[in-house]
């Protein structure tokens, strides 16, 4: 792709778009990313995974900074989780090497497709604190944390919150998936990996969500230098949509304030039913 | 905050995520404003980093946006390095060891696509 002064115009467009929706429906940007890459802006599959694994890193590179100071981040649970993400995700880069693009095409329309009924029910990447209250394990004394346990202040539960991690092979096998999935089609997999961090591994789900974003950087990089090398990242094009997406999130956070209902979620939900399908009929039609 | 992450640990980290993001953002942009201004529509593959710092410092649009992406990618591995370092300089030999193996990781991942 050319990038033409129009075409830098459309993909900041793009970038942006993506970011204002990632921000509202509190997704990263991967799953709405590549439909419009791939299906509005014709880009070859391989070049939009590229794209979306370098604009990840640009988003939770950007928000974790913030998490971090904050302390919501577990850095030591994130630093273990990434060992098995890393591999996946280089995992997931080699084997997107010997995929053609029709068939990476049907199997990210496949992820979109349990990706939307988590949207649905409402369990996001930013899902409320509300809705899961913190609690601290009461198999152990709120004192003994583990090696990988934290606290944070959290002024919505009214003070401190500590929390040990249970089900560590489990927190690491499904990390594992995410990073494969990362890295083979470009998304963060946060959808997947905090809802398992808080169900699974007992983690809040304010440290489950920073943590997760914690993740997506050093994941995404695993995989990047792969396309990098392989010549699928297209810099011009990639560095118009990341500036666009870094754009998109800023104001998305303020419009997230007035569209963040439930209605919202929900119609974007049948919108990637929707992207899904159309996807798949692709990826056979071009089979 | 977490336990037994002292604080100048994530103030360390937070400082870096946050400028390797801050020049990668001004890279791009630079970048992108001269390669649209300077009528590139592709942006070439350099061989080596040295090629393209000298490409870039002549303003060339392709070089500096190449520059700012490989930046942005570089980030998240100072952070691991910065933590490796944090947790080695506290003596907590056991994370300083994750942080290692995941840096070696990256380092292999590194290896297997530009190297």
């Amino acid at each position: 792709m050319a990038v033409t002064p129009l075409n830098a115009l459309l993909l900041l467009v793009a970038g942006s778009l993506t970011g204002v929706l990632g921000a509202i429906l509190g997704i990263g940007g991967g799953v709405l990313l590549i439909p419009i890459l791939v299906i509005g802006l014709d880009l070859p599959m391989h070049q939009a995974v590229a794209t979306s694994i370098i604009s990840v890193i640009a988003t939770s590179t950007a928000v974790a900074s913030t998490n971090v100071e904050r302390g919501t981040a577990n850095m030591r649970l994130g630093m273990t989780l990434e060992i098995a993400t890393a591999l996946g995700a280089i995992a997931g880069g080699l084997t997107a090497g010997r995929l053609d693009p029709r068939t990476l095409e049907g199997l990210f329309a496949i992820v979109l497709v349990p990706t939307a009924f988590l949207m649905w029910r409402g369990r996001t990447e930013n899902s409320s604190v509300a809705d899961h209250p913190p609690t601290v394990n009461p198999k152990k004394p709120s004192t003994d944390l583990g090696r990988l346990g934290a606290s944070y202040h959290d002024p919505a539960a009214g003070g401190e919150v500590r929390y040990h991690v249970e089900r560590l092979p489990l927190g690491l096998l499904i990390s594992f998936v995410a990073g494969n999935l990362s890295g083979l089609l470009g998304i963060g997999g946060g959808v997947f990996k905090v809802p398992a961090l808080h169900l699974l591994c007992r983690v809040p789900v304010k440290a489950a969500a920073a943590t997760s974003n914690f993740m997506i950087g050093v994941t995404a990089v695993a995989s990047a230098f792969l396309y990098y090398g392989r010549d699928e990242l297209l810099p011009a094009v990639t560095a118009a949509v990341v500036l666009g997406v870094l754009l998109g999130s800023a104001l998305g956070s303020v419009v997230n304030q007035y569209l963040g209902g439930k209605a919202v979620k929900r119609l974007f939900a049948v919108l990637l039913v929707a992207v899904a399908v159309q996807m798949i009929y692709r990826a056979l039609r071009g089979a | 905050m977490p336990d037994d992450d002292s604080h100048w640990l994530q103030h360390w980290v937070h400082w870096t995520l946050l400028a390797g993001l801050a020049a990668s953002a001004v890279l791009l942009t630079c970048g992108l404003a001269f390669m649209v201004g300077q009528g590139h529509e592709h942006a070439a593959r350099h061989e080596t980093l040295g090629m393209l710092c000298r490409e870039a410092a002549r303003f060339n649009g392709p070089a500096i946006t190449t520059l700012g992406l490989l930046v942005l990618m570089i980030t998240p591995i100072m952070r691991v390095i910065v933590l490796l370092l944090g947790w080695a300089l506290r003596r907590d030999w056991l994370f300083a060891a994750v942080a290692f193996v995941v840096l070696g990781l990256l380092v292999l991942s590194l290896s297997l696509g530009v190297g």
